[in-house]
C-alpha cells in the first residue's frame, strides 16, 4: 500500500487551523461591560497607516486622561493613544518600538505613572495590553519581559490553551467580533462620562525607598534612546490624578532626568487649579481618574505646553480634517447620550 | 484518510489545551486582585538595615479592639463600627480594588489576599490617638527612641516583629529636633530566598 506521507502534515495543518480560529471565538472581545481596555491595542493598525504627529503611550493616565479630538480641533495636533490598563514601562518601550514601525511622530508623550512597578503585576492587565499586539519581535520580547510567577508564553501565541474554558460562555458578541476588534476608542482614548465627585483620600503610605526601581528605569533609558535615535521629541507626563500618590521624591527625580537628558518633564497635579479642574464634577470615580470633561481640560492644558513644537495645523488639509469631522461627530454624540444618563 | 486526518487532528488540539495551565480565564472584573506582594514599591521596600526587631508584637488598639495588618477585614470592621468615611478605588479597568476606611484618628487598607479581605495597613492620621508605646502623630523625635529604641534613616524609623513592620517617619518642624509626622503599621516584607 503506498504511504501517504502528507496525512500527519495535512492534520497538523487542520488542528492549527481549528486552534486559531477557536482561539478567535473564545479569547475575551471586551466590547460590554465595564471592562473595555481589552479591546484597544488591536485597535491601533487600522489606523497605522495615517500617520500621526503626536503618540501617546502609556496606562490610564493617557487613555482616558488626554482626548486626541481636543488635540485636533483645539491645536490641529493629530494624534494616537497607545494605551492599557496598567501599561508597564517595559510593555510602553515595545508598544512605542513595533509603532515606530510603521509610523514617526514628531513627538512621544509618556505617562510616566509606571514607573512606580518594578515587577510584572497582574496577567489580566498583560493580556489586555499583550493579547492585541500584532506578533512580531516586539511582541514576543514584551510577552517575555512581562511574565507573571506561574503564566507560561505559549498561551500568548496559541489563545486557545487559556482561553479554552470560555467555549462554555461564548455569547453573540463572540461571534460578532470574530474576526474583527470592536473599536470602542477614539483614536486611543476612551471616553468615560460619569461623575463621581471627590470626596475623600486616604492618606499615602511613608515612601520608604525614594528611588525608581531599576528595570523600568532601564526601559525609560530605552525609550529616551529610542526617540534619541529618531529625532522624536520625547514629553513626560503625570496626569492630574491624585490617587495613588506622587511623592514629591518622585517628581524630584524626574525633574532633574529630564533636565541632565534634555527631555520635558510636565505634572499636572500642581496645575489642576490653572486648567480648572474640579474633582466634583471632573472625575468618574472620586477623584482616581478623569472623565470626559476634566480630559478635555487637561487635554487643553498640555496641547498649549506642546505647541512649542513644530507641529502642523493639520485642520487646514481638507482630508484629514473630514476624518477627524466624522470621529468628533462620534465623539460628541457619544458624550451627550451617555452624559445625559449619568445625569 | 479524511478519518485519520481528524482523528489526529483532534488528539493534537486536545493536548494543546492540556498543555498550559487550567483555571479560571481572569475576565471578572471583580476577580481577586494582585497579592499584597503585588503592592507599589513605595509600599515595599522596607530596607533592612535600619530595622530593629521589635521585642513584641506590634499592634495598634482602638475601641479596644487590636489591629494587625494580616488580620481578617470583616470582624475588625464589625467591631470598630461604622467608618466617617470609606473609600473602594477601582484600579485601572477594575483588576484588583484597594478599599480604605476612616476612623477617627487612623484609616485602614484592605485588600484581598488568596481570597480573604485582609488589613493590609493601619495608618494614624492625627494626634488623637497613640500607639500602645505612646507614640503619636506631632510627637518629638526623641520619644520614639526613648519608648521604641533603633536609629532614624534617612527620616524614618522602622520596626519589625516579624510579621509587621511598624514605621514612624520623622521630619524637622520649625521647632528645634524633629516631629513624627506618620505613623504605620504595615505588612512585614515576605523573607527574601
Amino acid at each position: 500500500m503506498k504511504r501517504r506521507w502528507y496525512i500527519p502534515l495535512v492534520a497538523l495543518l487542520l488542528a492549527g487551523g481549528m486552534m486559531w480560529l477557536l482561539g478567535r471565538l473564545t479569547r475575551p472581545k471586551y466590547a460590554s461591560g465595564p471592562v473595555k481596555e481589552g479591546s484597544m491595542m488591536a485597535n491601533y493598525y487600522a489606523h497605522a497607516q495615517e500617520g500621526h504627529e503626536l503618540l501617546l503611550i502609556g496606562d490610564c493616565e493617557v487613555y482616558e486622561s488626554v482626548s486626541p479630538v481636543v488635540l485636533f480641533s483645539d491645536f490641529g495636533i493629530t494624534s494616537y493613544i497607545r494605551g492599557s490598563a496598567q501599561q508597564l514601562m517595559w510593555q510602553s518601550y515595545y508598544l512605542l518600538k513595533e509603532t515606530l514601525r510603521y509610523e514617526t511622530p514628531k513627538a512621544v508623550v509618556l505617562s510616566v505613572c509606571s514607573l512606580r512597578y518594578d515587577a510584572p503585576q497582574n496577567e489580566a492587565y498583560n493580556r489586555m495590553t499583550l493579547d492585541g499586539m500584532r506578533l512580531g519581535p516586539e511582541k514576543v520580547q514584551s510577552i517575555a519581559a512581562s511574565l507573571t510567577e506561574g503564566e507560561g508564553a505559549l498561551s500568548y501565541y496559541v489563545p486557545l490553551l487559556r482561553y479554552h474554558s470560555r467555549v462554555f460562555e461564548l455569547t453573540a458578541e463572540d461571534v460578532r467580533y470574530l474576526f474583527r476588534d470592536p473599536e470602542l476608542t477614539y483614536n486611543g482614548y476612551l471616553m468615560r462620562c460619569e461623575q463621581v465627585p471627590y470626596t475623600w483620600l486616604p492618606q499615602a503610605p511613608v515612601l520608604l525607598s525614594p528611588n525608581f526601581g531599576e528595570r523600568p528605569l532601564l526601559y525609560l533609558n530605552k525609550i529616551r534612546d529610542l526617540c534619541q535615535q529618531k529625532g522624536i521629541a520625547l514629553i513626560l507626563v503625570k496626569s492630574p490624578c491624585l490617587y495613588p500618590a506622587w511623592y514629591p521624591q518622585w517628581d524630584a527625580f524626574l525633574e532633574d532626568y529630564a533636565q541632565k537628558n534634555g527631555l520635558s518633564y510636565l505634572n499636572a497635579i500642581p496645575y489642576m487649579d490653572e486648567m480648572s479642574i474640579d474633582l466634583s464634577t471632573d472625575t468618574y470615580d472620586g477623584g482616581l481618574h478623569l472623565n470626559v470633561y476634566g480630559a478635555e481640560k487637561y487635554t487643553r492644558w498640555l496641547g498649549e505646553k506642546l505647541m512649542d513644537l513644530p507641529f502642523t495645523d493639520n485642520r487646514l488639509d481638507p482630508e484629514t480634517a473630514a476624518a477627524y469631522a466624522a470621529m468628533t461627530a462620534a465623539y460628541e454624540q457619544q458624550k451627550q447620550q451617555e452624559g445625559s444618563s449619568h445625569e | 484518510m479524511n478519518k485519520k486526518v481528524l482523528t489526529f487532528a483532534a488528539i493534537v488540539l486536545l493536548l494543546g489545551c492540556r498543555s498550559e495551565r487550567q483555571g479560571t480565564v481572569y475576565l471578572d472584573p471583580n476577580a481577586p486582585a494582585a497579592p499584597v506582594e503585588a503592592q507599589t514599591q513605595a509600599e515595599e521596600a522596607a530596607p533592612a538595615p535600619t530595622e530593629a526587631t521589635a521585642a513584641q508584637a506590634l499592634y495598634f488598639e482602638a475601641k479596644g479592639v487590636t489591629l494587625r495588618p494580616g488580620m481578617e477585614a470583616a470582624p475588625v470592621l464589625t467591631a470598630l463600627g461604622e467608618p466617617l468615611g470609606a473609600f473602594e478605588a477601582d484600579s485601572c479597568a477594575y483588576v484588583g480594588k484597594d478599599r480604605f476606611f476612616h476612623y477617627p484618628g487612623f484609616e485602614l487598607t484592605v485588600n484581598e489576599i488568596s481570597g480573604v479581605e485582609r488589613i493590609t495597613l493601619i495608618t494614624l492620621v492625627d494626634d488623637t490617638v497613640t500607639t500602645p508605646e505612646g507614640l503619636c502623630i506631632g510627637g518629638r523625635e526623641q520619644t520614639v527612641e526613648a519608648l521604641l529604641g533603633g536609629q532614624a534613616r534617612e527620616g524614618y524609623y522602622t520596626f519589625d516583629d516579624g510579621e509587621v513592620t511598624l514605621v514612624v517617619q520623622v521630619k524637622e518642624g520649625q521647632e528645634p529636633g524633629a516631629f513624627i509626622s506618620a505613623i504605620e503599621y504595615r505588612l512585614s516584607e515576605a523573607p527574601k530566598a
